[in-house]
């Protein structure tokens, strides 16, 4: 039952008067929202008052001055909230104070999505799964879009990669969909796409690619997170059809905060925090048993806690200060910020500093057109520890104490790598304007035109008198992604038979991707002094640019029956440049249906809201620019030219075609206090690109991408939030998700199996990847180890991943959430491990076993002990670990306050721990296993298999934020 | 009957699907069809300008295997010893106690079949663009001819099995048989092309050739084309990317950083330190190595002064080891007189101490084949040199430094390297 919104004289009414000519507008209305029960503040809720817009502050409060008298509608909106609307009356010279109660509705089927469908649609008409992040409403403070998508929806996996500053995440819907292809999904920001993959690694462009800090910089942190008003995420193939060719790994999109009619609104935001290093090293030994170190194992410079970082290791600071300002007019609207942010990361030389402004306009110049325009730049300055896989790499030398590239465990030897100046510019400009044409009430056209420019400099320097290159060595590369989008749209809706409705869609996409990657090296200086690379003596220079053209027309049919029952039907017909010649336009099928089984006349009301769903379609993935055809490389050889082979080609190249199929359901029960929200999935991926290795006495063609292949992957997801108790000044939510994933090559088409890197294998009836390598066939026996290739350890993807989160209204208006995620199930191989015990390092997690070793006494040493710890039997492949790991990822305590001092309105202030609690399944090794890293090009969130380089683990967070909206 | 209503609905909708179709059309009327500059056309190659860079992309190839092939054969050979630095520019550990396992020697394999096949492919092209008669007569085949024959002596030599374009294995000799022929053909194409180099070259390379065919009439009939002073290299060049560089020196100086082998542990060392013999020059240093060998811990890191320089070239043959082919095919006739005088002259022209004289047939072996080992140090060549002479059942017993045993930390010693993991994955022939 909805509880009666209280409108009441004030005891001493506050007479607000215009200070202009207008003698009917003399009152002024004013509320404070809360929530149903616990009487928590609402803040950022939508709230229209007649024509007039306004929203929430943190407190919970909003205002109207000036408004005439008169009767008005009063509605307020707000995601997870069931809508409000009430008529309210307006006295001359009197104040309206208003008691606002808002009763959850955690299930909305009237609530608006626009991502996936052609323009926009409600929630009921849609058949497939779709996850919405309302920003506003986070309990947290995200430090960042990768942040922020951390553990908010069923299938996303965001795994954060790097514990250094800049490092960007990878993100999965659904686990891989590709074997060989990105897997990252495609990103869009208010419908315009933007780079999603990360930017090339800062190393020198020939060569070993391990001279780097090991991390990969994210488009998609250029945004700031106070800018962004909600995020839609569409998991796979059956809700990203009209997407085409390259949206098989979902779609994520991000839409910004527009401005609200009404008077000027500012908003200020501080954050500050301060970051620390969590214990790391393995507790346990290969043995399994507590780790005992010996006397003669322990390093005077550092323990094994900290992998014998301790000199180094520092707190990081954060300072970050935001300012948004939005208001306007029925026709006019805006939005415009600017944040300012700086930070020093936990390795001493790390170093970011970050600014970003927005602008985002919407006018209607006639009721029937709507232009929206948004515009945002960021500029980024990093600063980076050389921290990667390399003989110039700190945490690798400092690991391996005095059988490092030093001979030495002195700091003060080993810091001569720090000289090793690692620095990036990351400009990102995104652009783009939407033009909504609606004529009448049954048609509507929506065009799109974007740009987004991600241009980085990446700066490796390393001086003259460096220790790993005594002469010197420099590069400079420059790089730039540009993407053009072209999105129109035309939805005609119709009665066809009595309570029968039809939306019929049609609508054209293009997108032109083109980047260019121009670097340029040298080497040997003449002498000491700030360097540039002209100055080297041996000197070379790089180049590559592509293009590739993506566009596509699309029809779409919504059926709608009854307001009940919803068939869409629809295709997609794509053309690719990057495909061979000979393929010609893609067409991608979908059909959906939903089903609101609560508005039946025979659905109890008691059991409450319920809808039924299910969806299939089919989207692609493109191949590279160049697989399709056959080239060869030209090498300088002595100052001449000489030809290898490049890539074999492939004219019939086409891209991959994922099917996928969904089932699900969403319900609302107990009054709104426990919602459900689950969905079974499959997916097969047919043409899968494979690249199918080439004989090596036919010329090392390397391997060939090939439409070959069929992978299939399956999973459920299962989100369930449940308001258990509801009182005054106190409520106690509850909410997990649960999502499942395993994934399966159902066949290779007759090409042998292939490795992806990093023990990464596709192989027939194994996941998608498989980790492989060897392992000690004898491993419990006494006995000298027995190494058996071609071992099978299991996925490198997460095959389950559960959310937990809990909040507590507190008295006091206090507010207390808690998140946290465990990510279990793959496998992956630990760089720092394996590299250590091939090289006869005493490593920490043998140290149980070096006395008996070193005594000769092998009799007491089982094989698999003999194997990792005694390097001539060693193999890479014994340190593949599990990656299972736990994180609290945040806990934050909050209060609004509401404010009349120094003209603010109200106040936000929130505490916040993040990552304070870790726990790690592989006890007996250095990894975190939520990083990444490795020896070539892809690191970070690159990587096609995740393998764990020598990244230090993701740091715990102290922060505070105070928000003051005026 | 519709009204005049309904009518001008369907009239606005039909125009505007007509503008939507307008506004479609437009934006899908995409040319998809993209030429992205960068790597060059397969059909390009056809053309007379780029036969020469197809040549050099066989030299190219042949010396990246070489680059790998050399270093890892040293130290299964105790040409040097490993101080247990692995990965980048470092030595694997089955590498380090004698091993040569697919697991981690699959580079010398993979390279070594590119530069074959780019051989074979080079020459197929030159003959089609150029025609017959141009063909036999042009300094480009010629070079070709070269580096196609060296690259089959290199796979003879170094391989296990020969397998070309995907076929079943066959026994490396049949490389070696092709070797032959390719240097038969270059001496016919350099002498029409007035080459003397490459004329010579030829000749020195059958002359290897024909030792590991046991072909020793053959063999010293070419060997005496090669004057003493001659030498052909596989040259190595001082980009900026240090993969081009001469691995050997790379991985072992004092420029570099990853001290992944020493003299220290070898025969040469101890000869060096007794004859100070120019063709086993090492450095000694107070420093250890990168990582550490087991058995011995750090291990003393003494880098090699063979090659000082990343630009330094690998012998492909030389005068001096024709003379130490002619030194062999006197010694398996008994002639220990001849084979002495080819020594020493050898010693003369190097600056090497005179050898003292072998008492016997079988000392004299064992001269020889220290003289083979310090004649060819750091070339690649003397497992090859192993794997006949126990093949042939030579006399002259090697060093303990240099065999399996206490003394050389070897477990094992494999003379050839492996079929790599790739072409077993990929080649029907070799799948079980």
């Amino acid at each position: 039952m909805t509880p009666t919104p209280i409108v009441r004289r004030l005891p001493n009414p506050v007479v607000h008067r215009r200070l202009v000519d207008d003698p009917a507008a003399i009152a002024t209305v004013r509320g404070r929202v809360v929530v149903e029960g616990t009487n928590a503040p609402v803040g950022s809720a939508q709230v229209q008052l007649g024509a007039r817009g306004a929203q929430t502050n943190d407190a919970g409060v909003f205002s109207f001055a000036n408004v005439p008298a008169g009767t008005y509608t009063l509605q307020i909106r707000m995601l997870g909230f069931a809508r409000y609307s009430r008529a309210v009356t307006v006295v001359d010279d009197q104040a309206t104070d208003l008691a606002i109660v808002l009763k959850r509705q955690a299930l909305s089927l009237d609530q608006i999505v626009v991502t996936g469908t052609p323009g926009a649609a409600r929630r009921r008409e849609i058949g497939n799964a779709i996850s919405q992040i309302d920003v506003t409403a986070l309990p947290e403070v995200p430090s960042s879009v990768d942040n922020l998508l951390q553990g908010k929806a069923t299938g996303l996996t965001v795994t954060g990669n790097s514990g250094g500053v800049g490092g960007g995440a990878s993100i999965r819907l659904r686990g891989n969909v590709s074997a060989t292809q990105s897997n990252q999904p495609l990103i869009y920001v208010d419908g315009v796409r933007v780079k999603s993959d990360g930017f090339p690694k800062n190393t020198f462009p020939t060569g070993y690619a391990g001279n780097s800090d090991n991390t990969v910089y994210s488009p998609l942190n250029d945004i700031d997170p106070s800018d962004i008003d909600r995020v839609e995420v569409i998991k796979g193939p059956a809700a990203t059809t009209l997407y085409g060719t390259e949206a098989a790994s979902g779609v994520i999109q991000i839409f910004t905060k527009r401005g609200q009619t009404g008077g000027a609104r500012w908003n200020f935001q501080t954050d500050q925090s301060a970051s620390q290093t969590p214990k790391f090293g393995p507790t346990q030994g290969f043995d399994g048993s507590p780790l005992v170190i010996p006397d003669k194992e322990v390093n005077p410079y550092g323990t094994v806690d900290y992998l014998y970082l301790d000199p180094w290791l520092r707190t990081g600071y954060r300072h970050k200060y935001s300012l948004g300002l939005d208001g306007g007019r029925d026709d006019v609207k805006y939005f415009v910020s600017g944040a300012s942010s700086s930070e020093t990361g936990v390795l001493p030389l790390d170093k970011a500093t970050q600014s970003s402004v927005r602008g985002n306009l919407s006018v209607t110049p006639r009721p029937a057109v709507t232009l929206q325009w948004n515009t945002s730049f960021s500029t980024n300055d990093l600063t980076k520890t050389p921290a990667g896989g390399t003989a110039a790499g700190l945490t690798l030398n400092a690991s391996r104490r005095d059988r490092n590239y030093f001979g030495s465990a002195d700091p003060a030897k080993i810091g001569r790598v720090l000289d090793f100046q690692l620095t990036s510019r990351i400009d990102h400009l995104v652009t783009g304007g939407t033009l909504q044409y609606q004529p009448s009430e049954s048609f509507s056209t929506r065009l799109i035109l974007g740009y987004d420019l991600a241009a980085q400099e990446a700066r490796n320097y390393m001086p003259y008198g460096f220790a790993t290159v005594p002469k010197g060595q420099i590069s400079d590369g420059r790089y730039s992604s540009r993407t053009n989008t072209a999105d129109f749209a035309a939805t005609w809706s119709h009665n066809l038979l009595g309570e029968l409705r039809s939306s019929l869609s049609g609508g054209a996409q293009a997108v032109a991707v083109d980047q260019v990657n121009v670097a340029a090296g040298s080497r040997d200086f003449p002498g000491p002094g700030e360097q540039t690379v002209s100055n080297g003596a041996l000197s070379l220079g790089v180049e590559d640019r592509s293009r590739v053209i993506n566009g596509g027309l699309f029809v779409q049919d919504l059926l709608d029956f009854k307001n009940r029952y919803f068939l869409t039907v629809g295709a997609r017909f794509d053309g690719n440049s990057a495909f061979g010649e000979s393929l010609g336009l893609q067409m991608y099928p979908k059909v959906s249906g939903s089903y609101v089984v609560s508005d039946e006349a025979f659905w109890p009301k008691a059991i409450g809201t319920m809808k039924l769903r299910a969806a299939y379609g089919q989207s692609g993935r493109a191949p590279g620019a160049f697989d399709a055809v056959r080239t060869w490389t030209s090498y300088s050889w002595g100052g001449i030219a000489a030809f290898v082979p490049r890539n074999l080609g492939n004219s019939l190249l086409g891209p991959e075609r994922t099917a996928e199929v969904e089932a699900g359901f969403e319900s609302s029960t107990l009054g709104g206090r426990l919602t459900t929200d689950f969905t079974w999935y499959k997916r097969t991926t047919k043409d899968a690109l494979f690249a199918v290795s080439q004989a090596p006495s036919e010329g090392l063609w390397g391997s060939q991408l090939e439409n070959v292949g069929k992978l299939q992957s399956n999973g459920v997801e299962i989100g369930v939030n449940a308001s258990l108790v509801q009182r005054p000044h106190f409520g106690w939510d509850a909410g997990f998700t649960y999502s499942t994933n395993h994934s399966q090559v159902l066949s290779l088409g007759g090409a042998a199996p292939f490795t992806i890197g990093n023990n990464g294998w596709i192989r027939e009836g194994s996941p998608v990847p498989d980790i492989r390598g060897f392992c000690v066939a004898n491993p419990t026996e006494f006995a000298a180890p027995v190494r058996q290739a071609d071992c099978d350890y299991g996925p490198n993807t997460p095959t389950h991943t559960i959310t937990g989160t809990t909040s507590f209204t507190l008295p006091g208006d206090f507010a207390l959430s808690t998140r946290g995620e465990y990510q279990g199930g793959a496998f992956g191989y630990s760089l720092l491990d394996g590299e250590a015990i091939v090289r006869g390092i005493r490593w920490p997690s043998c140290f149980n076993a070096y006395p008996a070793i070193d005594a000769g006494n092998l009799a007491t040493v089982p094989a698999s002990i003999r194997a990792v710890c005694m390097s001539a039997n060693a193999n890479r492949d014994y340190a593949i670990f599990p990656l299972d790991f736990f994180r609290l990822r945040d806990l934050t305590v909050r209060r609004a306050f509401a404010l009349h001092v120094g003209g603010a309105s109200s106040a936000m202030v929130s505490l916040s721990g993040q990552n304070l609690f870790w726990w790690k399944k592989a006890k007996n090794s250095m990894i975190d296993p939520e990083t990444s890293g490795g020896f070539n090009s892809q690191s970070g969130m690159s990587q096609q298999v995740r393998s764990v380089g020598g990244s230090i683990p993701i740091p715990r967070t102290f922060l505070m934020s105070v928000r003051l909206t005026y | 009957m519709p009204t005049s209503k309904t009518r001008r609905t369907r009239v606005g909708a039909l125009r505007h699907a007509l503008a939507f179709a307008c506004v479609a059309g437009s934006l899908t009327a995409c040319d998809f069809k993209v030429t992205n500059p960068g790597p060059t056309a397969d059909k390009f190659l056809t053309d007379t300008l780029s036969l020469v860079a197809q040549v050099n992309g066989v030299a190219y190839t042949l010396g990246d295997g070489m680059n790998y092939q050399v270093l890892h054969g040293a130290v299964a050979a105790r040409e040097l010893f490993p101080t247990g630095q692995s990965g980048q520019f470092g030595i694997e550990p089955r590498n380090w106690v004698g091993y040569l396992v697919t697991e981690e020697q699959s580079t010398p394999w993979n390279t070594l079949g590119r530069a074959r096949w780019l051989s074979d492919q080079s020459l197929t092209r030159l003959k089609a663009v150029l025609g017959d008669g141009v063909f036999a007569k042009h300094p480009t085949v010629a070079q070709a001819l070269i580096w196609r024959g060296f690259t089959y002596r290199v796979l003879g030599e170094a391989m296990c099995v020969s397998i070309v374009d995907k076929g079943a294995p066959s026994p490396a000799k049949v490389s070696l048989v092709r070797a032959e022929s390719a240097f038969t053909a270059a001496v016919a194409v350099a002498t029409a092309a007035n080459n003397a180099t490459l004329i010579t070259a030829a000749y020195a390379g059958r002359a290897q050739v024909r030792v590991d065919l046991g072909d020793w009439t053959g063999a010293e009939a070419d060997a005496a084309n090669v004057p003493a002073a001659f030498k052909y290299q596989m040259p190595y060049y001082a980009n900026v990317d240090e993969y081009g560089y001469n691995r050997t020196m790379w991985s072992s100086t004092s420029q570099s950083f990853y001290k992944a082998t020493s003299v220290w542990g070898t025969w040469y060392a101890k000869y060096y330190d007794s004859s100070k013999d120019p063709r086993a020059a090492y450095t000694k240093t107070a420093l250890t190595g990168a990582g550490a060998f087991p058995p011995v811990g750090k291990v003393p890191w003494w880098p090699q002064a063979k090659y000082m320089t990343q630009t330094a070239g690998i012998n492909l043959v030389s005068g001096r080891e024709a003379r130490l082919i002619e030194a062999e095919a006197a010694l398996r006739k008994g002639d220990i007189v001849t084979a002495m005088a080819r020594i020493d002259a050898n010693r003369a022209s190097a600056g090497a101490p005179v050898a003292a004289r072998p008492a016997s047939v079988v000392e004299a072996w064992t001269l020889l084949k220290q003289e083979r080992g310090l004649e060819l140090w750091l070339e690649g060549r003397r497992l090859a040199d192993m794997r006949r002479w126990t093949a042939d059942k030579t006399p002259g017993a090697l060093d303990p430094l240099e065999v399996p045993g206490a003394a050389s930390y070897l477990e094992g010693q494999d003379f050839c390297f492996p079929v790599s993991r790739e072409e077993a994955n990929t080649n029907p022939n070799l799948k079980p």
